[in-house]
């Protein structure tokens, strides 16, 4: 007898407007607040590399209202914690502390959006400080590799500071920060998700941020075929491997069927990518997927570190599988009803951090918690007689090995 | 809470709520300190080996339903865990029951396994750039103890030559009720479900008395000075500190005053060493404890141009003066944070599960049951004494990490 997990969509936000501002507002009693606020700041070219992560470094360190350090010891007495994150398209500051500080931790943060210190000299300490960071983790093969990827991905459109290099870090023109917080920061919050015991008048003060912005991101991407790029590193003892495939949207009519083929092939442990590559062959202590969207596109990559001596074996084996999938994802049944309860127990969140944190991205990405909850059922329904035809790509538009030799890829590589 | 005995000596803890999830962990007070040489890195090994077994398919059989699982091994324990719907909860521990009792460990998966292994070990320790400093520091801070050996083994080839007679014996040795804790947590718990944990754990398995760890404190003082070389772009010092078991009166204040130090934003090491003076990029401070001892580490990138000599005699002052600051902040600060993590921590039921499974491991289950009380009691005396017993030259090892060609720069 086959067992099916029941598919409870998650307690539904209260959604309101804000002079602009989507609020949306979930129940959550006990002691702890979560708090979200969702920027709408692309990483456009207009801007160099980096500019956003100093921008996020000097938001979260340095601030003109308090003495340095002062903001945030504040909050953490406060029994608060807090981080800035920045996506293609957005910037997210996220927050959660102790509900009886909830009115001053906000005060604190909203001084953190208002008054972060942009000129001077602490400006160029923290560039100076992000350069020796990310020079750091450009000397590891897995950051290299992931970096690269993104380039090839994204760089037609957006700024991709994973890739830059040193110099050109360094050379940064620090007047960009300021102009990229004024256009953005001050102007383009779109959403606040917060979980507590009721929504915090505090909110209100936070609208001052909301106001209309312009810009274009190049469009469309396009590629005429696809590219690669190999590097050796003569001193790694494992090859970086990044394979990217373009995606569906998270919008699409059938995104439940697409996310469970792609679950199916590198989602989990039992995938058939950990099932071949790891538990068969060996090659790996682990592979999966991972998939990004921004409002211009989507994609998935596969990511993989694998033996050095081995690393031909492994692509030729991966393309090999992906093959395979992309024409039939599930050869039977107990592989959909398998990955269909996996995917179910992730789409049920259990605790409010959570699920916050979910709701945001979803409000990120132009997606509503509908959307959310009709997807659960999509999958929920999902049965092997009635699988629709769906489009999954065979072969890889990006390939990208570090800690390797040119000749592993068939396509000529950059 | 509820708890009990079995008479072949597993404890058993559950933890009822009102969740559609349900967590099972089976703890086991075995870990790396338990292996003798050469059988370096058997117990993780072993723990990769605990999901192969055909006959049961543990992963396959509780994926079927929905469930997610993994492990992992410390010096002094390995876990294992699933969560899964409540209505799987039974059959978690039946596959769990399974493992402990009746585990197969066939050649062919051992092979695959030992692979996996060496390219775990490459990509956690070997490709990221001072990975592998703890192999160093380790050896360095527990001479000739059981604590000297990274979990993970030695080397690749290490871990690639050990034998499954050797992966044999240390699960039938040491993989016993008596040494085994079970916790069951979340939706589900009945009586039924306490029924059907006595029918399948109530059985006899033989083993052999685990060796035993001795107290970390009795060792000799560190190496004073290690030097390692690497295609790494910036030097990085290492000063760790030998701390003394997981139950001293003062590992508490330890904990504290570490984020008191080393908070990435507005720590005291950090304000003064990478905001004021900028000798270093980055600067952190953590503790890594094991039962039996632990280690207590500052850690700072050195900026460009500041040599190692500057760098650390400006660390000793600032450490210097620790004592007679006033650590009364560390205390209204940091002590917050704890609650924070606290509700944090016990909000999903894995969570709570993982939290009773590791008190009862340290021989604590009163820091589950008040987990708070020991920061409630601290002074700004019990801070500073613990400076002045732990963080103390007679303890520490340095480690310089230098840069060993331009090659690895960006």
């Amino acid at each position: 007898m086959s067992f099916q997990v029941q598919f409870t969509p998650p307690a539904l936000p209260e959604e309101t407007w804000l002079e602009g501002l989507s609020l949306y507002w979930v129940k959550r009693d006990g002691p702890l607040v979560s708090f979200l606020a969702i920027w709408d700041a692309p990483s456009l070219k207009d801007y160099a590399p980096g500019v956003r992560r100093l921008l996020l470094r000097l938001l979260s360190e340095e601030n003109t209202y308090y003495p340095k350090g002062e903001l945030g010891r504040r909050l953490t007495k406060l029994g608060w914690t807090w981080s800035w994150e920045a996506h293609r398209d957005a910037i997210f500051l996220t927050a959660e502390g102790l509900v009886e500080n909830v009115a001053s931790a906000l005060s604190l943060l909203s001084k953190m959006v208002e008054y972060p210190l942009l000129r001077g000299e602490g400006v160029r300490r923290q560039l100076y400080r992000l350069v020796e960071e990310h020079q750091r983790r450009w000397a590891s093969p897995a950051y290299r590799a992931d970096g690269k990827l993104a380039q090839l991905l994204w760089g037609d459109c957006y700024t991709v500071s994973e890739a830059a290099s040193r110099d050109l870090l360094m050379e940064l023109p620090i007047e960009q920060v300021e102009l990229y917080y004024n256009r953005f920061l001050r102007r383009g919050l779109r959403a606040i998700v917060v979980g507590g015991p009721s929504i915090p008048t505090e909110i209100h003060e936070w609208t001052r941020w909301v106001a209309p912005i312009r810009y274009e991101i190049p469009w469309p991407w396009k590629r005429g075929r696809s590219v690669c790029y190999t590097e050796h590193m003569p001193e790694v003892h494992q090859a970086s491997l990044r394979l990217g495939y373009p995606w569906i949207r998270s919008s699409h009519p059938l995104y439940g069927f697409y996310r469970l083929a792609l679950v199916r092939l590198g989602g989990y442990f039992g995938s058939q990518l950990m099932q071949v590559i790891r538990e068969e062959a060996g090659l790996t202590y682990g592979i999966h997927i991972r998939v990004e969207e921004t409002q211009i596109g989507s994609f998935f990559s596969i990511v993989t570190e694998v033996a050095q001596d081995r690393v031909r074996e492994a692509v030729a084996r991966i393309e090999q599988e992906v093959q395979k999938w992309s024409t039939c994802p599930f050869p039977q049944p107990a592989l959909l009803r398998e990955v269909r309860n996996y995917l179910l127990m992730q789409y049920m969140p259990e605790g409010l951090s959570e699920w916050i944190y979910r709701i945001g991205r979803l409000v990120a990405a132009g997606r509503s918690v509908a959307d959310y909850v009709q997807q659960g059922e999509q999958i929920a329904a999902a049965q092997w007689e009635r699988w629709p035809e769906l489009s999954l790509p065979a072969t890889p538009c990006v390939q990208v090995g570090v800690g390797v030799d040119s000749a592993i890829f068939a396509t000529a590589c950059v | 809470m509820n708890q009990f005995t079995l008479p072949n000596g597993l404890r058993v803890f559950l933890l009822p709520a009102d969740t559609p999830f349900t967590a099972v962990v089976l703890a086991y007070t075995v870990g790396a300190a338990h292996e003798e040489a050469p059988a370096i890195g058997v117990a993780h090994l072993l723990e990769h080996l605990l999901f192969e077994d055909e006959r049961i398919a543990y992963d396959r059989r509780l994926q079927e339903v929905g469930g997610s699982t993994n492990a992992y091994t410390g010096q002094d324990y390995t876990v294992y865990y699933a969560r899964v719907p409540q209505e799987a909860a039974s059959l978690a521990l039946e596959l769990e029951a399974a493992r402990l009792f009746d585990l197969e460990i066939t050649e062919e998966k051992l092979a695959i396994q030992r692979q996996v292994v060496a390219e775990e070990f490459r990509q956690r320790y070997l490709n990221p750039p001072y990975a592998d400093r703890f192999f160093s520091v380790l050896r360095g801070i527990f001479p000739a103890h059981p604590y000297q050996h990274m979990v993970i083994g030695e080397t690749p080839d290490q871990i690639l030559s050990l034998s499954l007679e050797t992966v044999q014996n240390f699960y039938s040795a040491y993989y016993t009720p008596r040494n085994a804790i079970l916790c069951v947590s979340g939706g589900g718990i009945s009586s039924d479900l306490v029924q059907h944990i006595e029918k399948l754990y109530n059985r006899e398995k033989g083993g052999v008395p685990l060796p035993v760890v001795p107290s970390a404190e009795d060792l000799p003082s560190p190496e004073p000075l290690l030097t390692r070389e690497g295609a790494v772009p910036q030097v990085l010092v290492t000063w760790a500190f030998r701390l003394p078991p997981i139950d001293d009166p003062y590992m508490p204040a330890v904990d504290l005053l570490d984020d008191y130090l080393g908070d990435e934003r507005s720590g005291y090491l950090v304000r003064h060493l990478v905001h004021e003076e900028g000798l270093a990029s980055r600067l952190s401070t953590y503790v890594w404890q094991f039962h039996f001892g632990g280690l207590w580490v500052i850690e700072a990138y050195l900026s460009e141009g500041i040599s190692v000599n500057r760098y650390e005699d400006r660390l000793s002052a600032v450490l210097h003066t620790l004592p007679s600051e006033r650590l009364m902040e560390a205390l209204d600060v940091y002590r917050p944070q704890r609650y924070l993590s606290l509700h944090r921590q016990r909000e999903k039921a894995l969570g709570r599960a993982l939290a009773l499974v590791h008190s009862v491991l340290a021989g604590h289950l009163e820091w589950f049951t008040e987990p708070l009380h020991p920061y409630e009691t601290l002074t700004e005396d019990s801070l500073r004494l613990a400076v002045e017993k732990y963080m103390v030259p007679g303890r520490r090892l340095k480690l310089h990490y230098i840069p060993r060609r331009a090659g690895a720069m960006g």
